[in-house]
């Protein structure tokens, strides 16, 4: 039986991946954290918010998001949005994305098809 | 809420102190809109307690935005150890030889030599520690460098393979460790014990072989240290040639500064007539300060003939 801390590290390694995928899909707009986590997890991708929030900032350390405070409301937020080198990024990952995604279909097809 | 800012409070003790205070805003700003979503404006304290444990322990949530800061860098651990390993057996060399220079001048006997022995190991494992205390300091300086200059995963190409060395060329790893511990353990003797020159004087002369004059151990002290100095950058060179794996063109350029350092001073050692006393002919350590001279001059020639030689090739390969 495969054990299922091994499997859960993966499928861990696997989301990881995707995440900062995600979340500079999701930064075409300024976000601020919680709202963030919220529309990700309404596009079902339950993200950690502790694993979220310090991925947020360093996108915007490796200068694909950039960042302003917003004061005007109740309490200061956050907001972040999309560079334009992390529409560039976004841009190459799409692209790699969706080969990966072509060639895992196409070998997983293989495999159920035995 | 009291609370909130406690626990802000023993997250922000834990982060880096550059960005404490940003981090710190930010994360009150995302707890408060996780609480106030999930439990409206005015929850109460053990909804808060509650949300406030969901969100995770202080220390787990400091580490996430610290990542993985390691004090040497995985490039340069397996070194780190080895030379760890060196300096042990260098300083069990040294402080062994020193016990046996005494226990010849002073024949212990019963508990003192008891002591004397026991005292060997306590001696090394101490020497040891504040040595590995340098080491480490050396490569968290050497780590933090080289990860602002080298990232292997990303930076690296194809083309920087062209310095490599292989075949011969390869420079013997052994040799290295040998100079290493070599080099510590005449830092340590020479530095701990310099009149074992008069010991080794004082053999030579049981001998029966004439001895043409004696080291003035005052005057030799003066040198120890700049000896120290010399020694301490072969020890450096050597660690660079280990971390390499090759003596590159600046390498080999500051061996022939070296070289030339230590021909220099054992030229200056030879012509210093203070040094000696009882001045009747060259046997003794005259001798030995000229061989010295010699090596480095031909070490000098050595190293400036590769340069010319890898220069000439370089030129042909290109």
């Amino acid at each position: 039986m495969a054990d299922e801390k091994l499997s859960n590290n993966l499928l861990q390694e696997l989301k990881r991946g995707t995440l900062t995928l995600s979340v500079l899909l999701m930064s075409g707009k300024p976000t601020y954290g919680y709202s963030l986590v919220t529309e990700l997890q309404d596009a079902g991708i339950n993200v950690e918010q502790n694993t979220l929030y310090p991925l947020l900032r360093r996108l915007e350390s490796q200068g694909l998001l950039q960042s302003s405070w917003d004061t005007g409301e109740s309490r200061p937020r956050k907001y972040y949005s999309i560079t334009d080198d992390g529409r560039i990024t976004v841009s190459r990952l799409g692209e790699e994305w969706r080969r990966i995604n072509r060639v895992m279909s196409r070998m997983m097809n293989e495999e159920e098809g035995k | 809420m009291k609370i909130v800012e406690q626990y802000l409070r023993a997250i922000g003790s834990k982060l880096p102190w550059k960005s404490r205070k940003d981090i710190t805003e930010e994360l009150r700003s995302l707890l408060i809109d996780q609480i106030e979503a999930t439990y409206g404006e005015e929850p109460t304290e053990d909804e808060v307690k509650s949300a406030i444990s969901e969100f995770g322990a202080p220390g787990k949530v400091a580490a996430r935005y610290k990542g993985d800061r390691q004090v040497i860098a995985p490039g340069l651990a397996d070194l780190y150890f080895m030379i760890m390993a060196i300096m042990a057996g260098a300083m069990l060399i040294a402080f062994t030889t020193m016990f046996i220079v005494e226990v010849l001048q002073d024949w212990p006997a019963g508990a003192n030599l008891a002591r004397r022995i026991l005292i060997v190991p306590l001696n090394a494992f101490s020497a040891w520690l504040s040595g590995v205390g340098a080491l480490t300091i050396v490569f968290i300086v050497m780590s933090r460098i080289s990860r602002r200059t080298v990232d292997l995963e990303e930076d690296w190409k194809v083309e920087d393979l062209k310095d490599v060395q292989v075949g011969n060329k390869v420079e013997s790893r052994l040799e290295s460790i040998f100079s290493i511990a070599f080099l510590l353990v005449l830092i340590m003797l020479m530095n701990l014990y310099p009149s074992i020159v008069t010991l080794a004087e004082n053999t030579f002369a049981k001998s029966g072989l004439p001895l043409g004059h004696r080291i003035v151990i005052e005057v030799f002290r003066r040198y120890v240290g700049v000896l120290t100095v010399l020694w301490a950058a072969g020890i450096v060179i050597r660690v660079l040639v280990l971390q390499k794996g090759e003596k590159g063109m600046g390498l080999l350029w500051t061996e022939i500064g070296l070289s030339v350092a230590e021909a220099s001073l054992a030229g200056i050692m030879l012509a210093d007539r203070n040094l000696y006393a009882d001045t009747g002919g060259w046997i003794g350590f005259k001798v030995i300060f000229l061989i010295v001279l010699v090596v480095n001059l031909a070490e000098i020639g050595g190293g400036l003939f590769r340069i010319v030689r890898e220069r000439i090739v370089g030129k042909e390969t290109h």
